[in-house]
């Protein structure tokens, strides 16, 4: 069941002031943003709590000409492959500009689960763009996460060995 | 994995700015004084990042703001992308100063949006006997396509960024305002 994903998180982001941080991109409220400081391209990577095939992404920005989104199928957030590439209207100076996609059915990898996100601003209608929001909603891979929390025990276990004969050794 | 650049407190602002005008009026002159200026920065934060864009920090004062102006010594292209321009002259050169008007041209096709900030330099007015472009003549210019004028050396940088930051606050009180 394709849920709206709660507990993002951003692991990168390309420029900010203090006053508005990334952080408000994610807090489901489009009453605070994000501001970009100027130059283009302008990034950010969002990441998942866990491993999620995506089936759609919402933003609500401002003055943003021109979006690439792509995700990450691997452990890390390296090797990023497009899902959406746009140019974009401006709003004007008092309304939201609002994104929304739905991953393509002609996407190789469309049935691949990600841990990251990462958006790009191409270009801006202005100097300086906002990003009040991002949602993304996905399936959780299940089996991934299993053999996720798997590896994770099975790493643990091995661990525990490891103390157990430093132990041993240390008794004789 | 990439750190947030949220770490400290200032808020770093940057700025592409184009340096326009003919050969020889004293464009890399002009940035390479501003950037040896560097009393107030320490002097490895001005980093060259090829010979034709150098890096100068601006603090703006009494906020946390500062400007990391990006500028481009350039004949033109790889204009795109400026959010603030300068366009010099050589008062002793009457075909630098007849040439004004198309470096204005480029520089308008450049801009990122409707805004961009743009100073007109009379350069070396210290050669006042060749001078041939009266002061009148690049204050009259300047005044009709609403250019700030600056005879002062590194002045027009100061500006420009501070008219950066301007707009920067501008932007954001906008965006805290969106309909929702
Ligand atoms: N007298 C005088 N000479 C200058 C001034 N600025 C630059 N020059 C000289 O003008 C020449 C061309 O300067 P340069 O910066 O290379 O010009 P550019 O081609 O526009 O980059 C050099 O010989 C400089 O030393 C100035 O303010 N006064
Ligand atoms: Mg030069």
């Amino acid at each position: 069941m394709a849920e709206n994903i709660t507990n993002l998180r951003i692991s990168m982001v390309t420029s900010g002031d203090p006053r508005f941080p990334a952080e408000n991109m994610l807090d489901g409220t489009t009453k605070t943003f994000w501001a970009s400081t100027g130059l283009f391209p302008q990034e950010f990577i969002v990441s998942l709590p866990a491993y999620y095939v995506i089936k759609k992404v919402s933003i609500w920005s401002m003055k943003v000409a021109g979006w690439t989104v792509s995700r990450s199928t691997g452990d890390a957030p390296f090797d990023f492959d497009e899902i959406y590439r746009e140019d974009i209207e401006d709003a004007g100076d008092q309304s939201l500009q609002v994104t929304s996609f739905s991953i393509s059915s002609s996407d190789s990898k469309r049935e691949y689960s990600a841990k990251n996100v990462k958006f790009t601003i191409r270009k801006g209608h202005s100097d300086f763009t906002a990003v009040h929001r991002v949602a993304i909603t996905g399936e959780i891979d299940a089996s991934r996460e299993s053999e996720r929390k798997n590896k994770k025990e099975r790493d643990l276990a091995a661990d525990e060995d490891e103390l157990s004969v430093g132990r041993a050794v240390r008794v004789h | 994995m990439s750190t947030l650049s949220l770490q400290t407190s200032k808020n770093v602002l940057r700025c592409k700015c184009i340096v326009l005008g003919n050969q020889g009026v004293g464009k890399t002159s002009l940035v390479q004084v501003f950037q040896s200026d560097g009393a107030q920065f320490p002097k490895n934060y001005n980093m060259t990042i090829n010979s034709e864009v150098c890096v100068k920090v601006v603090n703006i004062p009494d906020t946390n703001a500062s400007i990391e102006m990006f500028l481009h010594d350039i004949a033109g292209h790889e204009c795109e992308g400026a959010s603030a321009f300068v366009i010099v002259y050589d008062v002793t050169n009457p075909e630098s100063f007849a040439s004004m008007g198309r470096w204005l041209q480029i520089a308008k096709r450049c801009r990122v949006g409707k805004q961009i900030h743009g100073v007109l330099v009379a350069n070396k007015a210290d050669l006042d006997l060749r001078r041939s472009i009266s002061r009148q003549q690049g204050e009259e210019f300047a005044k009709a396509n609403k250019l700030a004028q600056n005879v002062d050396v590194d002045a027009p940088f100061y500006y420009l960024s501070n008219m950066f930051h301007e707009h920067f606050e501008a932007a954001v009180k906008s965006f805290s305002k969106a309909e929702h």
